[in-house]
């Protein structure tokens, strides 16, 4: 399964990132969407996305759930997952900078899966695992049009994406 | 690292929805400060698939 991942993964090299969603109320759960608009069959109404993402589905989406992160530029580190989700704070300013940049490339780390995500401009999205914990949950998922891949504490899953 | 709001019982975001499911609750609500029972409210939607 972990090939699968990696496959899934590799389908991100060299797409934009056109949109991106995090904020209060999700804590640091975050939706990056990448590739062709997939029209919605429904408008989402939640007025904190942008309209492309209200009406546009992504073909495909990491979504990023019970997982520390990062976000840096050559020079800093812009936000981490614990960084303040308020609507003028450094994690949202900081996807925020992601957003038209092209993916160049990603590094899978393992036994961990950790994943480091290598976009135009110098910036890059590092995203650590848990492990070791009491209850199953899931790190983060890459999804296409077909299927969703996700890394959980309890290894390499995938399921049908069912929107 | 997890949603402010806690999931809700017999909803999305316990274990029995999918990531898929997760995800749309996720992007519906991002932002917006909803309290616990209009979480319920829109994640029942998205189970029963009415949202």
């Amino acid at each position: 399964m972990t090939q699968e991942l990696r496959n899934a993964l590799r389908s991100l090299i060299g797409q934009s990132c056109w949109a991106t969603i995090a904020g209060a109320g999700t804590g640091s759960v975050v939706s990056l969407y990448f590739g062709d608009k997939i029209p919605r069959k429904k408008r989402l109404t939640n007025p904190h996305l942008s309209p492309e993402a209200q009406g546009f589905d992504g073909e495909y989406v990491l979504f990023i759930e019970e997982s520390a992160w990062r976000i840096e530029s050559s020079e800093q580190v812009l936000c981490s997952s614990l960084s303040s989700n308020d609507n003028e704070g450094p994690m949202l300013s900081s996807l925020h900078l992601l957003q038209g940049k092209r993916v160049l490339d990603l590094t899978l780390r393992t036994p961990s899966l950790d994943l480091a995500v290598a976009f135009e401009g110098g910036l890059m999205l590092s995203i650590f695992n848990f492990h070791e914990v009491c209850e199953e949950m899931d790190n983060y998922s890459i999804s296409n049009r077909r299927d969703c891949i996700i890394v959980s504490t309890g290894g390499v899953v995938a399921e049908s994406r069912a929107l | 690292m997890r949603m402010e709001t806690p999931p809700p019982e017999d909803g999305v975001g316990d274990e029995s929805s999918s990531s898929s499911q997760r995800r749309q609750l996720h992007d519906a609500i991002s932002g917006q400060g909803f309290d616990y029972h209009e979480v319920v409210d829109i994640a029942q939607q998205i189970k029963n698939g009415t949202f």
